[in-house]
């Protein structure tokens, strides 16, 4: 009797359990909207140093696999004393294609930009330095995981291409590590 | 013995009207409409084939799609190319294009679209040296692109397009003239036919349809 009473506890425990898992709420679905705000370090190759962003960005899901985002990186400092750039703030506009399975979803994307840099004067040698605006590419890979339908965990890296012309020609090849929590939103249930 | 039976002659006649059926239908053309969009989009370039080098390009483009054949490609962008460290070389477009879709059963959903495109447009070129910005020279002119692309359809109203043209300038050039430290841009004399190599990729959404034709 009390083995019995045993499996048949075993069996409702794992009834439920199924259950629970098949009914796992999808939240990556067409009309989904996600906005990230962190801090994000990077590693600029020419002068080999490091620079701290603060970085936001705004993707809204066309399909459950593709999605249209806008980022932009605000210069917040830097981790070395002899800096190459007073500042170098960018902006980034693309697409991602998404890997999605339940609410998991990795992506890869390309987007172009475009940087508003100012050299150093100082550090570079030279009498004064002027601001100049230069076209960037990027290629960005990343993971979400959605949490609920308000949270989700976000790790990104993208590397960036481009050049300084102004003053002194500098390398803005970069890569950037963003982490952090996201808040999303499903637009297609407020409508 | 199957010929002699009625059932076997039925068959026979079914089976025929069957693949003659399938036949006569065709390729399925999608029902999504296909002309009459207004897209916008953004684009990067590079341009190599330069005799400054190679740069980096930003812009944006909207497109009004004519017929399930033809589209128009309204564009501008902004290319920065680097000259041996000395000369800053900036190129500004503002142009045009037609798009000519050779084969029409390719559209959306089918995931490649192929086209070629030709077009005109205006083009501005500023030559400035790093090290002293006063020394600079710019020009006004025209140009003529042609070349061929293909649409990445990868949802009904979202494609991404990889575009490859030669661009050819109907202007004189300006030359970067460097001696060691020595820059001199000069405007060159004759006018032969030079250009550049532009490769785009472009990011393109439908937002809506100007007819319903």
């Amino acid at each position: 009797m009390e083995k019995i009473k045993a499996i048949l506890a075993v069996l409702l425990v794992s009834i439920l359990t199924m259950n629970c898992i098949a009914q796992e709420k999808l939240v990556i679905t067409p009309g989904l909207l996600s906005a990230q705000l962190t801090l994000t370090p990077s590693h600029m190759f020419c002068d080999k140093q490091s620079y701290i962003y603060l970085h936001g960005s705004l993707e809204g899901y066309v399909t459950q696999k593709l999605s249209i985002t806008g980022e932009i990186y605000f210069n917040a400092g830097s981790l070395s004393k002899s800096n190459t750039f007073d500042y170098n703030h960018s902006l980034f506009f693309g697409s991602n294609w998404h890997f999605t399975k339940v609410n998991n979803d990795l992506f890869i994307g390309v987007q172009p930009g475009l940087s508003l840099t100012k050299i150093n004067a100082r550090n570079n040698n030279i009498t004064e330095s002027t601001a100049g605006v230069n076209p960037l590419m990027s290629a960005v890979v990343g993971y979400n995981f959605y949490v609920n339908n308000i949270f989700h965990f976000f790790l990104q890296t993208r590397y960036i291409m481009g050049e300084h012309n102004y003053d002194i020609h500098k390398s803005l090849s970069e890569l950037r590590l963003s982490a952090g929590l996201g808040f999303n939103l499903n637009t297609k249930k407020l409508f | 013995m199957f010929m002699n039976t009625k059932s076997g002659f039925i068959t026979i006649i079914l089976a025929c009207l069957v693949i003659t059926t399938g036949y006569s239908q065709g390729t399925s053309k999608s029902n999504f409409p296909s002309s009459g969009w207004l897209s916008f989009g953004m684009r990067s370039t590079l341009s190599t084939f330069d005799e400054d080098g190679t740069g980096l390009g930003f812009g944006g483009q909207f497109r009004i799609k004519l017929s399930s054949r033809v589209n128009t490609d309204w564009f501008g962008d902004y290319i920065s190319i680097n000259v041996s460290d000395k000369v800053r070389s900036e190129y500004y477009h503002i142009g045009w294009s037609v798009v000519y879709y050779p084969f029409e059963q390719y559209q959306y959903p089918r995931l490649f679209q192929p086209y070629v495109l030709a077009g005109h447009c205006f083009d501005y070129n500023k030559k400035t040296e790093l090290a002293n910005t006063a020394n600079f020279k710019d020009r006004w002119g025209s140009a003529v692109q042609a070349g061929i692309g293909t649409h990445l359809n990868l949802s009904e109203k979202f494609d991404i397009s990889f575009t490859c043209q030669y661009m050819f300038h109907l202007t004189n050039e300006l030359d970067a003239e460097i001696n060691g430290n020595n820059v001199s841009i000069v405007e060159q004399s004759d006018n032969t036919l030079q250009g550049h190599l532009l490769s785009t990729i472009s990011f393109n959404y439908k937002l809506c349809r100007l007819w319903k034709k």
